[in-house]
Protein backbone atom coordinates (compact mmCIF):
# COMPACT_ATOMS: atom_id res chain seq x y z
CA UNK A 1 0.00 0.00 0.00
CA UNK A 2 2.89 2.32 0.67
CA UNK A 3 3.56 2.79 -3.01
CA UNK A 4 0.14 4.29 -3.44
CA UNK A 5 1.10 7.40 -1.53
CA UNK A 6 1.02 10.42 -3.74
CA UNK A 7 4.39 12.06 -4.22
CA UNK A 8 4.32 15.49 -5.70
CA UNK A 9 7.32 16.47 -7.75
CA UNK A 10 9.69 18.70 -5.72
CA UNK A 11 9.78 21.25 -8.50
CA UNK A 12 6.03 21.66 -8.27
CA UNK A 13 6.25 21.91 -4.51
CA UNK A 14 8.88 24.62 -4.79
CA UNK A 15 6.76 26.58 -7.26
CA UNK A 16 3.74 26.38 -4.96
CA UNK A 17 5.90 27.37 -2.01
CA UNK A 18 7.27 30.46 -3.72
CA UNK A 19 3.85 31.49 -5.06
CA UNK A 20 2.42 31.06 -1.59
CA UNK A 21 5.23 33.18 -0.17
CA UNK A 22 4.29 35.98 -2.55
CA UNK A 23 0.55 35.63 -1.95
CA UNK A 24 0.61 35.88 1.83
CA UNK A 25 2.23 39.26 1.39
CA UNK A 26 -1.01 40.62 -0.01
CA UNK A 27 -3.60 38.74 2.02
CA UNK A 28 -5.69 39.95 4.93
CA UNK A 29 -6.72 37.73 7.83
CA UNK A 30 -9.69 36.02 6.20
CA UNK A 31 -7.79 35.43 2.99
CA UNK A 32 -4.92 34.01 5.02
CA UNK A 33 -7.28 31.50 6.58
CA UNK A 34 -8.37 30.39 3.12
CA UNK A 35 -4.73 30.01 2.04
CA UNK A 36 -4.16 27.99 5.20
CA UNK A 37 -7.01 25.79 4.03
CA UNK A 38 -5.11 25.04 0.85
CA UNK A 39 -1.99 24.15 2.83
CA UNK A 40 -4.00 21.77 4.98
CA UNK A 41 -5.41 20.13 1.86
CA UNK A 42 -1.86 19.82 0.59
CA UNK A 43 -0.77 18.14 3.82
CA UNK A 44 -3.67 15.69 3.71
CA UNK A 45 -2.98 14.82 0.07
CA UNK A 46 0.59 14.03 1.07
CA UNK A 47 -0.64 11.72 3.81
CA UNK A 48 0.33 13.82 6.82
CA UNK A 49 -2.93 13.41 8.69
CA UNK A 50 -1.54 13.90 12.16
CA UNK A 51 0.25 17.11 11.34
CA UNK A 52 -2.82 18.37 9.50
CA UNK A 53 -5.01 17.71 12.53
CA UNK A 54 -2.62 19.49 14.89
CA UNK A 55 -2.40 22.46 12.57
CA UNK A 56 -6.18 22.73 12.30
CA UNK A 57 -6.46 22.95 16.09
CA UNK A 58 -3.65 25.50 16.23
CA UNK A 59 -5.09 27.62 13.44
CA UNK A 60 -8.57 27.71 14.94
CA UNK A 61 -7.12 28.76 18.28
CA UNK A 62 -5.02 31.52 16.76
CA UNK A 63 -7.85 32.74 14.57
CA UNK A 64 -10.18 32.94 17.56
CA UNK A 65 -7.53 34.74 19.57
CA UNK A 66 -7.00 37.21 16.78
CA UNK A 67 -10.68 38.14 16.80
CA UNK A 68 -10.75 38.54 20.57
CA UNK A 69 -7.68 40.77 20.35
CA UNK A 70 -9.20 42.89 17.60
CA UNK A 71 -12.21 43.62 19.80
CA UNK A 72 -10.23 44.89 22.77
CA UNK A 73 -9.27 48.52 23.24
CA UNK A 74 -6.09 48.06 25.24
CA UNK A 75 -3.00 49.16 23.35
CA UNK A 76 -0.82 46.41 24.73
CA UNK A 77 -3.24 43.66 23.80
CA UNK A 78 -3.42 45.11 20.31
CA UNK A 79 0.31 44.55 20.04
CA UNK A 80 -0.32 40.86 20.56
CA UNK A 81 -2.51 40.99 17.48
CA UNK A 82 0.70 41.50 15.54
CA UNK A 83 1.92 38.14 16.86
CA UNK A 84 -1.20 36.24 15.93
CA UNK A 85 -1.24 37.84 12.50
CA UNK A 86 2.38 36.84 11.91
CA UNK A 87 1.58 33.30 13.01
CA UNK A 88 -1.34 33.10 10.61
CA UNK A 89 0.87 34.48 7.90
CA UNK A 90 3.71 32.01 8.36
CA UNK A 91 1.58 28.91 8.82
CA UNK A 92 0.66 28.20 5.17
CA UNK A 93 4.31 28.49 4.17
CA UNK A 94 5.60 26.39 7.04
CA UNK A 95 3.06 23.65 6.29
CA UNK A 96 4.06 23.40 2.64
CA UNK A 97 7.74 23.60 3.53
CA UNK A 98 7.29 20.74 5.98
CA UNK A 99 6.21 18.51 3.09
CA UNK A 100 9.20 19.59 1.03
CA UNK A 101 11.43 18.86 4.02
CA UNK A 102 10.46 15.20 3.99
CA UNK A 103 11.35 14.61 0.36
CA UNK A 104 14.45 12.37 0.24
CA UNK A 105 17.39 14.57 -0.61
CA UNK A 106 18.36 12.42 -3.58
CA UNK A 107 14.95 12.99 -5.09
CA UNK A 108 15.07 16.69 -4.29
CA UNK A 109 18.43 17.20 -5.96
CA UNK A 110 17.61 14.98 -8.92
CA UNK A 111 14.46 16.94 -9.57
CA UNK A 112 15.78 20.44 -8.99
CA UNK A 113 18.92 19.96 -11.09
CA UNK A 114 16.63 19.55 -14.08
CA UNK A 115 15.63 23.19 -13.93
CA UNK A 116 19.28 24.24 -14.03
CA UNK A 117 19.64 25.64 -10.56
CA UNK A 118 23.41 26.00 -10.01
CA UNK A 119 24.60 22.85 -8.28
CA UNK A 120 26.28 24.61 -5.40
CA UNK A 121 23.24 26.69 -4.53
CA UNK A 122 21.19 23.51 -4.82
CA UNK A 123 23.36 21.55 -2.40
CA UNK A 124 23.36 24.39 0.09
CA UNK A 125 19.63 24.83 -0.23
CA UNK A 126 18.73 21.17 0.23
CA UNK A 127 21.03 20.78 3.22
CA UNK A 128 19.70 23.97 4.75
CA UNK A 129 16.11 22.85 4.43
CA UNK A 130 16.95 19.61 6.18
CA UNK A 131 18.87 21.25 8.98
CA UNK A 132 16.00 23.16 10.66
CA UNK A 133 14.56 20.15 12.56
CA UNK A 134 18.05 18.87 13.38
CA UNK A 135 18.93 22.19 14.90
CA UNK A 136 15.82 22.12 17.04
CA UNK A 137 16.76 18.67 18.25
CA UNK A 138 20.33 19.72 19.00
CA UNK A 139 19.31 22.83 20.87
CA UNK A 140 16.91 20.80 23.00
CA UNK A 141 19.77 18.53 23.96
CA UNK A 142 21.98 21.52 24.75
CA UNK A 143 19.27 23.14 26.84
CA UNK A 144 18.81 19.94 28.79
CA UNK A 145 22.46 19.58 29.70
CA UNK A 146 22.88 23.27 30.45
CA UNK A 147 19.88 23.08 32.75
CA UNK A 148 21.60 20.30 34.68
CA UNK A 149 24.56 22.59 35.19
CA UNK A 150 22.34 25.53 36.10
CA UNK A 151 23.27 27.56 33.01
CA UNK A 152 20.09 27.38 30.98
CA UNK A 153 18.23 30.37 29.56
CA UNK A 154 15.07 29.03 31.12
CA UNK A 155 16.30 29.72 34.65
CA UNK A 156 15.58 33.35 35.58
CA UNK A 157 18.81 33.86 37.53
CA UNK A 158 20.79 33.56 34.31
CA UNK A 159 18.97 36.51 32.79
CA UNK A 160 21.20 38.75 34.89
CA UNK A 161 24.20 38.02 32.70
CA UNK A 162 22.75 37.46 29.26
CA UNK A 163 26.07 37.51 27.39
CA UNK A 164 27.44 34.61 29.41
CA UNK A 165 24.25 32.60 29.02
CA UNK A 166 24.31 33.31 25.30
CA UNK A 167 27.88 32.05 25.16
CA UNK A 168 26.99 28.85 26.97
CA UNK A 169 24.18 28.19 24.53
CA UNK A 170 25.78 29.23 21.28
CA UNK A 171 29.22 27.69 21.63
CA UNK A 172 28.02 24.08 21.94
CA UNK A 173 25.59 24.71 19.12
CA UNK A 174 28.34 26.02 16.86
CA UNK A 175 30.61 23.14 17.82
CA UNK A 176 27.90 20.66 16.88
CA UNK A 177 27.29 22.50 13.62
CA UNK A 178 30.99 22.29 12.79
CA UNK A 179 30.97 18.55 13.45
CA UNK A 180 27.81 17.99 11.45
CA UNK A 181 29.09 19.96 8.48
CA UNK A 182 32.34 17.94 8.51
CA UNK A 183 30.44 14.67 8.64
CA UNK A 184 28.08 15.74 5.90
CA UNK A 185 30.95 16.85 3.70
CA UNK A 186 32.70 13.50 4.19
CA UNK A 187 29.61 11.52 3.38
CA UNK A 188 28.79 13.73 0.40
CA UNK A 189 32.25 13.44 -1.10
CA UNK A 190 32.18 9.64 -0.83
CA UNK A 191 29.02 9.84 -2.88
CA UNK A 192 30.84 11.83 -5.54
CA UNK A 193 29.32 15.24 -5.06
CA UNK A 194 32.34 16.96 -6.60
CA UNK A 195 31.96 15.11 -9.87
CA UNK A 196 31.14 17.82 -12.38
CA UNK A 197 28.72 15.99 -14.66
CA UNK A 198 24.97 15.76 -14.19
CA UNK A 199 24.04 13.24 -11.54
CA UNK A 200 21.95 10.22 -12.32
CA UNK A 201 19.36 9.12 -9.84
CA UNK A 202 17.35 6.09 -8.83
CA UNK A 203 14.25 8.24 -8.65
CA UNK A 204 12.14 8.64 -11.74
CA UNK A 205 11.62 12.35 -12.19
CA UNK A 206 8.83 13.49 -14.42
CA UNK A 207 5.92 15.84 -14.07
CA UNK A 208 2.72 13.80 -14.02
CA UNK A 209 -0.85 14.90 -14.56
CA UNK A 210 -1.35 14.99 -10.84
CA UNK A 211 1.41 17.56 -10.37
CA UNK A 212 -0.03 19.79 -13.05
CA UNK A 213 -3.51 19.53 -11.59
CA UNK A 214 -2.07 20.51 -8.21
CA UNK A 215 -0.71 23.75 -9.65
CA UNK A 216 -3.97 24.42 -11.46
CA UNK A 217 -5.90 23.79 -8.26
CA UNK A 218 -3.62 26.18 -6.40
CA UNK A 219 -3.98 28.93 -8.96
CA UNK A 220 -7.76 28.57 -9.12
CA UNK A 221 -7.96 28.45 -5.34
CA UNK A 222 -5.93 31.59 -4.86
CA UNK A 223 -7.82 33.49 -7.55
CA UNK A 224 -11.07 32.57 -5.80
CA UNK A 225 -9.61 33.59 -2.45
CA UNK A 226 -8.64 37.03 -3.67
CA UNK A 227 -11.83 37.57 -5.64
CA UNK A 228 -14.45 36.44 -3.19
CA UNK A 229 -13.10 36.71 0.33
CA UNK A 230 -12.78 40.15 1.82
CA UNK B 1 42.00 16.59 -6.93
CA UNK B 2 41.74 20.18 -5.92
CA UNK B 3 44.40 21.30 -3.56
CA UNK B 4 43.49 22.19 -0.02
CA UNK B 5 44.53 25.78 -0.36
CA UNK B 6 42.41 26.48 -3.39
CA UNK B 7 40.76 29.88 -3.25
CA UNK B 8 37.52 28.70 -4.82
CA UNK B 9 34.65 27.46 -2.74
CA UNK B 10 34.28 23.68 -2.78
CA UNK B 11 31.20 21.70 -1.82
CA UNK B 12 32.38 21.32 1.77
CA UNK B 13 32.40 25.10 2.12
CA UNK B 14 28.91 25.32 0.70
CA UNK B 15 27.72 22.85 3.32
CA UNK B 16 29.34 24.88 6.09
CA UNK B 17 27.81 28.10 4.83
CA UNK B 18 24.38 26.50 4.53
CA UNK B 19 24.37 25.15 8.05
CA UNK B 20 25.58 28.37 9.64
CA UNK B 21 23.02 30.34 7.69
CA UNK B 22 20.34 28.21 9.29
CA UNK B 23 21.78 28.82 12.74
CA UNK B 24 21.88 32.57 12.23
CA UNK B 25 18.41 32.63 10.66
CA UNK B 26 16.86 30.72 13.54
CA UNK B 27 18.59 32.84 16.14
CA UNK B 28 17.58 36.07 14.46
CA UNK B 29 13.97 34.91 14.11
CA UNK B 30 13.81 33.91 17.76
CA UNK B 31 15.33 37.18 18.90
CA UNK B 32 13.08 39.28 16.65
CA UNK B 33 10.09 37.60 18.27
CA UNK B 34 11.57 38.65 21.60
CA UNK B 35 11.85 42.28 20.49
CA UNK B 36 8.27 42.66 19.22
CA UNK B 37 6.79 43.75 22.60
CA UNK B 38 9.40 46.52 22.85
CA UNK B 39 9.05 47.86 19.32
CA UNK B 40 6.96 50.83 20.36
CA UNK B 41 9.68 52.26 22.55
CA UNK B 42 12.87 50.98 21.01
CA UNK B 43 12.31 50.38 17.33
CA UNK B 44 15.66 51.77 16.07
CA UNK B 45 17.58 49.55 18.46
CA UNK B 46 15.75 46.32 17.74
CA UNK B 47 17.65 45.57 14.53
CA UNK B 48 20.96 46.30 16.20
CA UNK B 49 20.05 44.05 19.12
CA UNK B 50 19.22 41.12 16.86
CA UNK B 51 22.27 41.61 14.65
CA UNK B 52 24.60 41.76 17.65
CA UNK B 53 23.92 38.11 18.36
CA UNK B 54 24.37 36.91 14.78
CA UNK B 55 27.92 38.29 14.62
CA UNK B 56 29.69 35.37 16.36
CA UNK B 57 28.02 32.94 13.97
CA UNK B 58 28.98 34.92 10.91
CA UNK B 59 32.57 35.39 12.09
CA UNK B 60 32.98 31.69 12.82
CA UNK B 61 31.64 30.84 9.38
CA UNK B 62 33.82 33.40 7.64
CA UNK B 63 36.99 32.30 9.44
CA UNK B 64 36.23 28.64 8.96
CA UNK B 65 35.72 28.98 5.21
CA UNK B 66 38.07 31.93 4.67
CA UNK B 67 37.48 32.28 0.95
CA UNK B 68 36.00 34.64 -1.56
CA UNK B 69 32.22 34.47 -1.89
CA UNK B 70 31.29 33.41 1.61
CA UNK B 71 29.34 36.54 2.41
CA UNK B 72 27.64 36.50 -0.96
CA UNK B 73 26.42 32.90 -0.65
CA UNK B 74 25.34 33.66 2.92
CA UNK B 75 23.29 36.54 1.55
CA UNK B 76 21.81 34.49 -1.27
CA UNK B 77 20.63 31.72 1.06
CA UNK B 78 19.26 34.28 3.52
CA UNK B 79 17.43 36.00 0.70
CA UNK B 80 16.02 32.73 -0.62
CA UNK B 81 14.61 31.90 2.78
CA UNK B 82 13.08 35.32 3.18
CA UNK B 83 11.54 34.90 -0.27
CA UNK B 84 10.01 31.61 0.76
CA UNK B 85 8.91 33.05 4.08
CA UNK B 86 6.85 35.70 2.35
CA UNK B 87 9.18 38.65 2.03
CA UNK B 88 10.53 38.51 -1.54
CA UNK B 89 11.50 42.18 -1.45
CA UNK B 90 14.47 41.30 0.79
CA UNK B 91 16.26 39.33 -1.94
CA UNK B 92 17.61 42.21 -4.08
CA UNK B 93 18.85 44.01 -0.97
CA UNK B 94 20.84 41.06 0.33
CA UNK B 95 22.30 40.49 -3.13
CA UNK B 96 23.51 44.08 -3.33
CA UNK B 97 24.72 43.99 0.28
CA UNK B 98 26.55 40.73 -0.27
CA UNK B 99 28.23 42.04 -3.40
CA UNK B 100 29.36 45.27 -1.73
CA UNK B 101 30.68 43.31 1.24
CA UNK B 102 32.57 41.01 -1.10
CA UNK B 103 34.13 43.99 -2.86
CA UNK B 104 35.41 45.31 0.47
CA UNK B 105 36.81 41.90 1.33
CA UNK B 106 38.41 41.49 -2.07
CA UNK B 107 40.04 44.92 -1.77
CA UNK B 108 41.63 44.07 1.56
CA UNK B 109 42.40 40.55 0.38
CA UNK B 110 42.46 39.15 3.89
CA UNK B 111 39.54 36.83 4.45
CA UNK B 112 40.71 35.83 7.89
CA UNK B 113 41.23 39.25 9.37
CA UNK B 114 38.87 40.64 11.97
CA UNK B 115 38.88 44.15 10.61
CA UNK B 116 37.88 43.47 7.05
CA UNK B 117 35.27 40.89 8.00
CA UNK B 118 33.70 43.29 10.49
CA UNK B 119 33.60 46.10 7.93
CA UNK B 120 32.13 43.82 5.27
CA UNK B 121 29.50 42.49 7.65
CA UNK B 122 28.54 46.03 8.70
CA UNK B 123 28.09 47.06 5.08
CA UNK B 124 26.07 43.96 4.28
CA UNK B 125 23.79 44.51 7.26
CA UNK B 126 23.36 48.23 6.68
CA UNK B 127 21.81 47.43 3.34
CA UNK B 128 19.95 44.36 4.51
CA UNK B 129 18.70 45.98 7.72
CA UNK B 130 17.43 49.01 5.90
CA UNK B 131 15.32 47.29 3.31
CA UNK B 132 12.45 47.96 5.71
CA UNK B 133 13.08 51.67 5.49
CA UNK B 134 13.30 51.67 1.74
CA UNK B 135 10.11 49.65 1.39
CA UNK B 136 8.46 52.06 3.81
CA UNK B 137 9.59 55.03 1.77
CA UNK B 138 8.09 53.56 -1.36
CA UNK B 139 4.75 52.38 0.01
CA UNK B 140 4.22 53.26 3.65
CA UNK B 141 0.44 53.03 3.75
CA UNK B 142 0.27 49.73 1.93
CA UNK B 143 3.05 48.14 3.96
CA UNK B 144 1.44 49.06 7.25
CA UNK B 145 -2.03 47.95 6.27
CA UNK B 146 -0.90 44.54 5.04
CA UNK B 147 1.13 43.98 8.18
CA UNK B 148 -1.93 44.77 10.34
CA UNK B 149 0.02 47.38 12.22
CA UNK B 150 -2.40 49.52 14.15
CA UNK B 151 -2.69 52.03 16.93
CA UNK B 152 0.38 53.01 18.92
CA UNK B 153 2.66 50.68 17.01
CA UNK B 154 1.65 52.29 13.73
CA UNK B 155 2.40 55.78 15.04
CA UNK B 156 5.72 54.56 16.41
CA UNK B 157 6.64 52.97 13.08
CA UNK B 158 5.92 56.12 11.17
CA UNK B 159 7.76 58.22 13.70
CA UNK B 160 10.87 56.07 13.72
CA UNK B 161 10.98 55.38 10.02
CA UNK B 162 10.41 58.82 8.61
CA UNK B 163 12.14 61.20 11.05
CA UNK B 164 15.74 61.75 9.90
CA UNK B 165 17.02 61.93 13.48
CA UNK B 166 15.70 58.48 14.29
CA UNK B 167 17.04 57.07 11.04
CA UNK B 168 20.50 58.36 11.91
CA UNK B 169 20.11 56.89 15.39
CA UNK B 170 19.18 53.56 13.84
CA UNK B 171 22.21 53.62 11.53
CA UNK B 172 24.54 54.44 14.40
CA UNK B 173 22.92 51.74 16.52
CA UNK B 174 23.35 49.12 13.79
CA UNK B 175 26.97 50.00 13.13
CA UNK B 176 27.78 50.11 16.83
CA UNK B 177 25.85 46.95 17.56
CA UNK B 178 27.60 44.98 14.87
CA UNK B 179 31.01 46.29 15.81
CA UNK B 180 30.48 45.30 19.43
CA UNK B 181 29.00 42.01 18.30
CA UNK B 182 32.04 41.29 16.16
CA UNK B 183 34.35 42.12 19.06
CA UNK B 184 32.36 39.80 21.30
CA UNK B 185 32.32 37.12 18.63
CA UNK B 186 36.05 37.46 18.05
CA UNK B 187 36.73 37.00 21.74
CA UNK B 188 34.46 33.98 21.74
CA UNK B 189 36.25 32.48 18.76
CA UNK B 190 39.67 33.02 20.31
CA UNK B 191 38.53 31.47 23.56
CA UNK B 192 36.82 28.39 22.21
CA UNK B 193 37.61 27.67 18.59
CA UNK B 194 41.15 28.82 17.92
CA UNK B 195 42.55 27.06 20.95
CA UNK B 196 40.92 23.80 19.98
CA UNK B 197 42.26 24.14 16.46
CA UNK B 198 38.97 24.29 14.59
CA UNK B 199 39.78 27.54 12.87
CA UNK B 200 42.83 29.68 12.30
CA UNK B 201 43.06 33.44 12.51
CA UNK B 202 45.56 35.61 10.79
Amino acid sequence: MKNKKIEIDPRIQLIILILMGCLVLFANVNQLMALNGFSLLFLILNGKYRKAFNSIVFLVLIYGMHHVIQQSDQQFIKLLGFFTFLALRFMPILLIASVLQDVPSGRLIASLQKIKIPKNILITFSVTLRFFPIMQYESEAIQMSSKLRGLSFKQPKNWLHPLNSFEYTIVPLMMRTLKISDELAASASTKGIDYPAMRTSIYVIQVKWFDVSMVVLFVVWSICVFLFIR
Amino acid sequence: MKSKNSTKLISKDYLTIGLYTVVSLVISFALSMLTIPFLVWAYPFATAFVLFFTCPIYLLMAFKVGKKGTLFIFGVINGLFYTIMGAPFVLPFVLVGGLLGEIVLAKSGKYRSFKSQAVAYIIYNLIYGFCNYIVMAISAEYYLSTMQVEGALRDAYIKYMTTPVWIVVAIVAVVGGIYLGCLFGYKLLKKHFVKSGFISIG
